[in-house]
């Protein structure tokens, strides 16, 4: 009775694989994958940052934790810092992909360039103010609201601006998903590299000195330190955005109906 | 645009002209991007046509012609099913029409094969169920050379058979097979971690070879794969599916190692290093034996994650375990 179902069940006994002919359909999975696994590396280390280390030096002993930080954190410097590089990176050369085939279906190669000037000058200005708002200040500039407001608008704004200027009839959703989506994925770069090393190496240095020499830590750390947590707390909060618009690439087609 | 004629002219800078029947019908932006790309093409003979139905479709125009000059086009439009469409001119007015028009689709769908039967799967008899004997009789004469194309080319035989009518159309389903599918996956991958929990444990000689521990945790995932895949798989069932039962299937194990070792054997650690640090008690012997579980565990579920994420991957962008697509 067992075998019978067994045979019913089996018409053919094995799976039938057809792997996608042409050079891109490769390439571009393999893309996908590099991608989502450097980018699960670095956002789960910036995850854990923010979710579990920050929270849980906050109640330790503070000998303890300069015993500890200069064990834990280069390791988690060097995967978190690298895995960045690389994700953008793979993300970039994904992008231009897409952004050859919008420019081969307008008829028109040359907008690749026009579309990627347009979108790294954007970010790179909302950058610019994004890093001016993650800045240990005093007074109202220290308000969470004032931060987060700023922040808010100028990632709405930017938004808007790439799409408005690279958006068309001819312009695919995952043209200008990632626009936006791969935009906050360059600011959180910009921070990962600009800030949170800048800062961590030499947090790093002061406590490996402190824990080895008992160097007491220099004044200026408390401000880096701080400057360190207000940059990871904007990138936490900015990786939601991002995942939304990297599923909707291809997932929701809500910024344009030509689909890839 | 044409004057008196029945159809409008898009001119276009490069390409042949456009002819559209379009008078008095819409023609979305998109779909006249696509016409003009294809009327720039440098194998287009004389022009490109659109009739009223034109609009944008994936891939291809629907209701575009597209003469060429040295290049057979089989199927623009319906790359994947062959699907067609027919313009006929009847002598009926729309107010001939009852207002509501599900009986006139029902004798449609009646007249002409469409849908399917075991899921496309073998023994499929369409919609027809029992197929006039006229159309037997002349599938009869069609069949050896419909045989003979086969022969060469195996992968035409989808027998996806469906009309286009509206956007109504549906596949047709039986919903049970829902339960049977996810009671296979589960059961596939619930014995398969039965197997590789075993593999996970702490052990001594060749059983903590890490040779053995990955080539048995490879042949069991591997085996189980290739289970579920033939198990589930069939000429109805989508790729996101498929691939969904190898990937979500890696997810079962590693949620399954998360909960069943990971935190089981944490949460021991965790209150044993507290009453360690404030009371210092030593840690119990036990502990060692512990850590390494969890080691090996967390291992394997890391090694996992890298198939789990292709497989993920591939759901939606790499239709490499089935051709339908969701």
């Amino acid at each position: 009775m067992l075998a019978h179902s067994l045979l019913l069940a089996f018409p053919e006994w094995q799976p039938h694989f057809s792997f996608p002919a042409g050079a891109q359909a490769n390439e571009m999975i393999v893309l996908r994958w590099l991608h989502i696994i450097f980018g699960i590396i670095w956002i789960g280390l910036l995850y854990f940052f923010n979710l579990v280390l920050t929270p849980a030096m906050k109640r330790c002993d503070p000998k303890l934790k300069i015993q500890v930080y200069p064990e834990l954190m280069p390791g988690a410097m060097n995967w978190f810092r690298w895995s960045a590089l690389v994700t953008v990176f793979v993300g970039l050369r994904y992008y231009s992909i897409h952004l050859g085939a919008d420019a081969r279906n307008a008829g028109d190669p040359s907008l690749v360039g026009k579309w990627f000037g347009w979108w790294f000058l954007v970010w790179l200005v909302a950058y610019a103010f994004i890093y001016a708002l993650q800045l240990p200040a005093k007074g109202t500039l220290d308000s969470p609201w004032v931060r987060s407001i700023g922040v808010a608008v100028v990632v709405v704004a930017a938004s808007w601006l790439i799409l408005a200027l690279n958006g068309g009839p001819a312009v695919s959703n995952p043209h200008l998903a990632i626009s936006v989506g791969g935009g906050l994925g360059l600011i959180m770069l910009l921070n990962t590299w600009g800030v949170v090393w800048r800062v961590q190496k030499r947090l790093i240095a002061w406590s490996r000195a402190s824990s080895e020499q008992g160097t007491p830590m220099p004044p200026e750390a408390e401000r880096l330190m701080r400057w360190n947590y207000l940059t990871a707390r904007t990138s936490f909060w900015l990786s939601f955005p991002m995942l939304f618009f990297m599923a909707a690439a291809s997932h929701y087609p809500f910024l344009s109906s030509v689909p890839r | 645009m044409g004057g008196d004629k029945s159809y409008n002219v898009i001119a276009t800078e490069k390409g042949v002209p456009i002819k559209a029947w379009t008078k008095g019908v819409p023609l979305e932006d998109q779909a006249r991007a696509q016409l003009l790309n294809v009327a720039q093409l440098p194998f287009i003979f004389k022009w490109v046509a659109a009739m009223p139905d034109v609009h944008w479709g994936i891939g291809a125009t629907v209701g575009s012609v597209i003469p060429t000059k040295g290049a057979i086009i089989p199927a623009a439009v319906g790359v994947d099913i062959g699907c067609g469409m027919m313009a006929v001119q009847t002598d009926l007015n729309a107010r001939d029409l009852p207002d509501n028009l599900k009986p006139i689709r029902s004798a449609i769908e009646k007249a002409v094969p469409h849908g399917r039967t075991n899921h496309g799967g073998k023994g499929d008899v369409g919609g027809w169920q029992q197929i006039p004997a006229r159309n037997a009789e002349v599938w009869q004469s069609l069949k050896p050379r419909y045989d003979a194309i086969l022969e060469k080319h195996p992968k035409l035989d989808r027998g996806n058979h469906s009309i286009h009518l509206g956007a109504d159309a549906r596949n047709a389903g039986d919903p049970s097979l829902v339960g049977k599918w996810f009671g296979w996956w589960f059961l596939v991958w619930l014995v398969a971690y039965a197997f590789i929990y075993a593999l996970q444990l702490p052990a001594k000689g060749t059983l903590d070879s890490p040779w053995v521990r990955s080539i048995g945790v490879a042949v069991v995932v591997v085996a189980a794969s290739w289970l579920i895949l033939a198990l589930n798989g069939g000429p109805a069932v989508s790729n996101p599916h498929l691939a969904i039962s190898v990937g979500g299937g890696l997810g079962l194990i590693m949620l399954l190692n998360t909960w069943g070792v990971v935190w089981r054997v944490q949460k021991r650690l965790i209150a044993w290093s507290r009453a360690s640090s404030e009371q210092g008690t030593p840690m119990p012997p036990e502990a060692e034996r512990l850590m390494r579980w969890n080691y090996l565990t967390a291992r394997t579920s890391f090694w996992l994650s890298f198939p789990m994420l292709f497989f993920m991957a591939a759901a939606s962008h790499y239709p490499f375990l089935s051709s339908v697509p969701r």
